[in-house]
């Protein structure tokens, strides 16, 4: 078990650190090829954006799962399916993103047909 | 062609139906002790693997470009190894004696680690279609009209 104040505690604080910093810079990413490549890319970068933010607050509240701060036996039951939600959530995002690759509009449509 | 209707069928309003069906199962229906006791609400993430991989198994329309076919797959190859991570965290939990602490601190090891692949996918993307070499040219403008 990981409690407050050891060690383990700090260390997942930093790894939490790292995953908002990559998705900050993937975030950044994509909307690059978004305005870039508005084409292909900007209906499939702004799913997959919301998909990251969500994917984000899933990473945060498995901290709070991973961590021994909470006694509350519901409270933690209810967080432990928040942290799920999220990810299904941003799964089902990332699902609908790809569908706008998968079906391209405009000039990509009319060649293909 | 049965892989071709689902592929067709998942769109936004049905993944937010999807998803809201399992939010009212878990929560409402009186099992929730049940889903954590059994380990069952990470095992929610294998329908969502079955999901990448007929995207994985689709042929994308994206014309002929080989490079971008090789990075959507790519993208759909990390999709997929990130939605297994929570049905390996249900067998984990089910068939091994490491604490659940160490277990849920190695899915968000795995988050980074996904996230990491893709900004370096997301990197690849930049330097092969938005660099300034000549020889890139006809590429960018095929992609831009």
């Amino acid at each position: 078990m990981f409690y407050k104040d050891s060690a383990h505690f700090y260390i997942i604080i930093l790894f939490l650190g790292i995953i908002i910093v990559l998705a900050l810079k993937a975030i950044l990413q994509f909307t690059q090829i978004g305005n870039k490549m508005p084409a292909i890319f900007k209906s499939f970068t702004k799913y997959i954006i919301v998909g990251i933010i969500l994917i984000l607050f899933s990473a945060f509240f498995e901290f709070f799962e991973t961590i021994e701060i909470i006694n509350n036996l519901t409270l933690k039951t209810q967080i432990t399916f928040i942290t799920h939600f999220f990810f299904y959530a941003g799964l089902s995002m990332f699902i609908v993103s790809f569908e706008k690759l998968y079906n391209l509009q405009g000039i990509y449509k009319d060649i293909k047909k | 062609m049965f892989l071709e209707q689902i592929n067709q069928k998942l769109t936004f309003i049905n993944m937010v139906i999807i998803l809201i069906i399992t939010i009212f199962i878990v929560e409402l229906l009186e099992y929730t002790l049940f889903f954590v006791e059994t380990g069952l609400i990470h095992f929610l993430a294998l329908p969502y693997v079955l999901l990448m991989f007929i995207r994985i198994k689709i042929k994308s329309t994206l014309l002929d470009d080989f490079v971008l076919k090789k990075i959507l797959k790519s993208y759909l190859f990390s999709l997929l190894i990130l939605s297994s991570v929570h049905v390996f965290e249900f067998l984990m939990i089910k068939f091994s004696s490491i604490s659940h602490s160490l277990i849920d601190f190695s899915v968000v090891l795995s988050y980074a680690l996904w996230f990491l692949f893709i900004i370096l996918i997301n990197d690849f993307i930049i330097k092969t279609y938005t660099s300034q070499k000549k020889n890139a040219q006809p590429l960018q403008i095929m992609l831009k009209f």
